[in-house]
């Protein structure tokens, strides 16, 4: 029997937000979602995915104490505010699995288990270092996001995914920045966490490399995706105790926004934009529906408070009206239009 | 037709008026035009109302402050050109005998706050400077057009209003183009005094038959010589979203057609008034009602026509005499009337032919010759 985990709430976002360093305006501007082609907000993966995490552990899993062991989330899909989520956990002595479901489709699945030999050192780009000290108060108010169900005090194992507020100490924070990702359309495809043994508790101290590793491709149901790893390996006197592997994934370019639709004379040729019903001659022919160009040459252009309008004269002889892309706009030049999902159109240099 | 006069005209001066402020605005303007007529509403048998702000009063509510007295209650509503249709009903129904004495008032006043311009950009135009600032940036790419030009024609129009107690925008030192240029850019390369001030405002003219102008004092009418409208004809490029500028050839037809109809020309018209809601459009309209070639209207501006002197100097006609939009304000339905008010002034001071062109929604454009009437 699946076990209930409730949804998440705005509240919730916000929460893990603060405790977890995570601000991106994806998880809670609805007007930045929408702009990204989301239909609504949706939690940020490490959420809930910290839930599942925590309720696992609840159930009777644990990590060997003396031995190598990981623990992987792999994230399946976005998880919408409000969307009732379930647990379906399988705990043995070596080795836990679990998936959380919302919707009828599975959104991410757990695996924590034993590791043959303990995790080794790798090498990427664009390496930062910072010290880390696990911080009772921090690692409480995480505690609290992830609904960890173990009391945190010194010397207590923090929630494994605890490692994300990295971003406190790190010199650049921003993870996406760091990737060098579209924000908008980036999310989190998997994180993965090895230690040599045990638990990472409060009050240890560690020292951090964090480093970008190397790109790879993978062809999608939208076309091709681009993930990246960000890895920190935290030493400390005994040697290399964790590695925390993130990968993000970058999701295809959005589809264009839809051409507009006019009407064309099928008599003359001509097209109308908006659309109509009635040839303009008078003769009262019926007209048909007809995408109109997405390209053309741009007419003339001006600002006004502060948006740039301009008109284009469109392949198909439509002389449209219409929101330019912010800048310096040249007459003559060649327009090809953007937009948003959401229906928002503005047309750009071609 | 049988002739048609202008008997008497008379209106509030144009600006910011409260909500509220129509009933007011209308009875005094109309009580103004019927007192320099010389009759009474009683008089009337008809009387046309031109409004173009959804939220002015029913023009028949404004007629009942005049009187309720049975005659016939119309009106005319075309955007900008509200005041000039509201003319054009009037000119329709004494000219063909169902009317004798017309009162035509022009109104705008909304009963509670909504810009013209909300209501443009609400029924899904781009807002109408940036449409106004487009045509004049494709000028200056296809002409060699400068900022100076617009604000020469600009900086007449407010010297103008400077002598027209009911302009808007009075301005109290000689306006000059760098001032011009000086203002506030609101859409490139139009500034805040190229362009129009909107307001509130009510202006009225009495329309008669010379029977009726007869009676009350024929000295002081003048005749009504044509009213044309014309709407667009498509051509390839045609803007149907959201028109506002609307196709130039319109208004050379509209002009056209009156020459034809009152077998007088360009040379023949001494003052003309226009809808400069913008600086653009009256550098335009020099050369669509046919005062210049096109492409000369910049030279000529540069030579000082169309503004004071120009008739005796170029031999072309006076421009926007009472500030046009741009000085005098454009309230929407009074701002045809407006035109008449003025035209009926300059007739009355010793020209002897003015013509009015409004827009409206650039979907329309409307003409009217006016002609100072000889003794019979």
């Amino acid at each position: 029997m699946p076990d209930r985990l409730g949804s998440v709430q705005l509240t919730d976002v916000v929460r893990y937000a603060g405790a977890s360093g995570d601000l991106n305006p994806l998880h809670y501007d609805p007007s930045f979602a929408r702009a990204a082609g989301h239909e609504g907000l949706f939690a940020m993966g490490a959420l809930h995915g910290g839930w599942l995490v925590s309720h696992v552990v609840s159930q009777g899993a644990s990590p060997p104490e003396g031995a190598p062991w990981f623990l992987r989330l792999r994230y399946h899909g976005i998880v919408p505010l409000g969307l009732d989520l379930e647990a379906e956990s399988s705990i043995g002595p070596d080795r836990t699995t679990a998936d959380l479901t919302g919707g009828g489709e599975r959104k991410v699945s757990l695996e924590l288990a034993g590791l043959d030999a303990p995790p080794a050192a790798g090498g990427g780009r664009d390496e930062q270092r910072c010290t880390f000290p696990v911080e009772l108060g921090t690692s409480k108010r995480f505690g609290e996001a992830v609904r960890w169900p173990e009391p945190l005090a010194p010397g207590r194992p923090v929630p494994p995914t605890y490692l994300s507020v990295l971003s406190f100490w790190l010199p650049n924070p921003d993870p996406i920045d760091r990737v060098g990702f579209d924000r908008s359309r980036t999310l989190l495809g998997e994180t993965s966490i090895e230690l040599a043994r045990g638990p990472v508790r409060v009050g240890e101290v560690f020292e951090v490399r964090e480093y970008i590793g190397a790109e790879r491709t993978r062809a999608g149901r939208a076309g091709e995706m681009r993930l990246v790893d960000l890895v920190a390996e935290l030493s400390d006197a005994t040697g290399l105790r964790v590695v925390y592997r993130n990968t993000f994934i970058l999701m295809p370019a959005r589809a264009e926004a839809a051409p507009l639709n006019g009407s064309r004379d099928p008599e003359t040729g001509q097209v109308f934009y908006p659309a109509r019903a009635l040839s303009v001659d008078g003769r009262m022919r019926p007209l048909v529906e007809s995408a109109l160009a997405t390209e053309g040459v741009l007419y003339s252009w001006t600002t006004y408070e502060g948006t740039a309008y301009g008109q284009i004269d469109l392949d198909d002889g439509v002389r449209l009206q219409v929101r330019l892309a912010p800048g310096e706009h040249q007459i003559g030049a060649r327009y090809r239009m953007a937009g948003s999902p959401d229906g928002d159109r503005w047309f750009a240099h071609a | 037709m049988r002739d048609v006069m202008v008997l008497g005209t008379g209106m509030v001066p144009f600006g910011r008026y409260a909500p509220g402020s129509a009933r007011r605005l209308a009875a005094e303007a109309s009580v103004a035009a019927l007192s320099d007529a010389g009759c009474a509403f009683a008089d009337l048998d008809a009387f046309v109302c031109g409004s173009a702000h959804p939220l002015t009063p029913r023009g028949v509510y404004l007629a009942k402050e005049l009187g309720v007295t049975g005659l016939a209650v119309l009106h005319a509503e075309h955007a900008s050109a509200s005041g000039l249709a509201a003319m054009h009903l009037a000119w329709l129904g004494v000219g063909s005998g169902a009317y004798d004495a017309v009162l035509v008032l022009g109104v705008d006043c909304p009963e509670s706050e909504q810009s013209a311009l909300e209501i443009i950009e609400s029924e899904g135009n781009l807002p109408a400077p940036a449409l106004f600032a487009m045509w004049a940036h494709r000028r200056m790419h296809d002409r060699g057009t400068t900022p100076r030009h617009l604000a020469a024609v600009a900086a007449k129009n407010w010297n103008y209003a400077r002598d027209n107690p009911y302009a808007a925008r009075r301005a109290a030192e000689p306006i000059t183009v760098e001032k011009v240029l000086a203002s506030r850019m609101i859409a490139p390369p139009l500034t805040s005094m190229m362009c129009t001030p909107w307001g509130e405002g009510a202006a009225a003219a009495v329309v008669c038959s010379a029977e009726f102008a007869g009676r009350y004092g024929a000295d002081r009418a003048v005749r009504m010589l044509h009213s044309h409208v014309e709407s667009e004809t498509y051509s390839p490029g045609h803007v149907f979203q959201g028109a506002i500028v609307g196709p130039p050839a319109m208004s050379r037809r509209a002009a056209g057609a009156l020459y034809e109809a009152t077998g007088r020309g360009p040379a023949d018209v001494d003052v003309v008034q226009v809808h400069d809601a913008f600086a653009i459009e009256e550098l335009y309209y020099y050369e669509l009602l046919g005062f210049a070639a096109d492409g000369d209207a910049e030279r000529l501006v540069e030579k000082g026509a169309f503004g004071p002197g120009s008739r005796e100097r170029f031999g072309l006609p006076e421009f926007s005499t009472h500030g046009g939009l741009v000085a005098g304000g454009h309230p929407g339905g009074p701002t045809g009337l407006a035109q008449v008010h003025e035209t009926v002034r300059q007739l009355r001071g010793g020209r002897s032919v003015g013509l009015c062109h409004m827009l409206g929604a650039g979907s329309v454009a409307i003409t009217q010759m006016y002609e100072r009437a000889r003794p019979s």
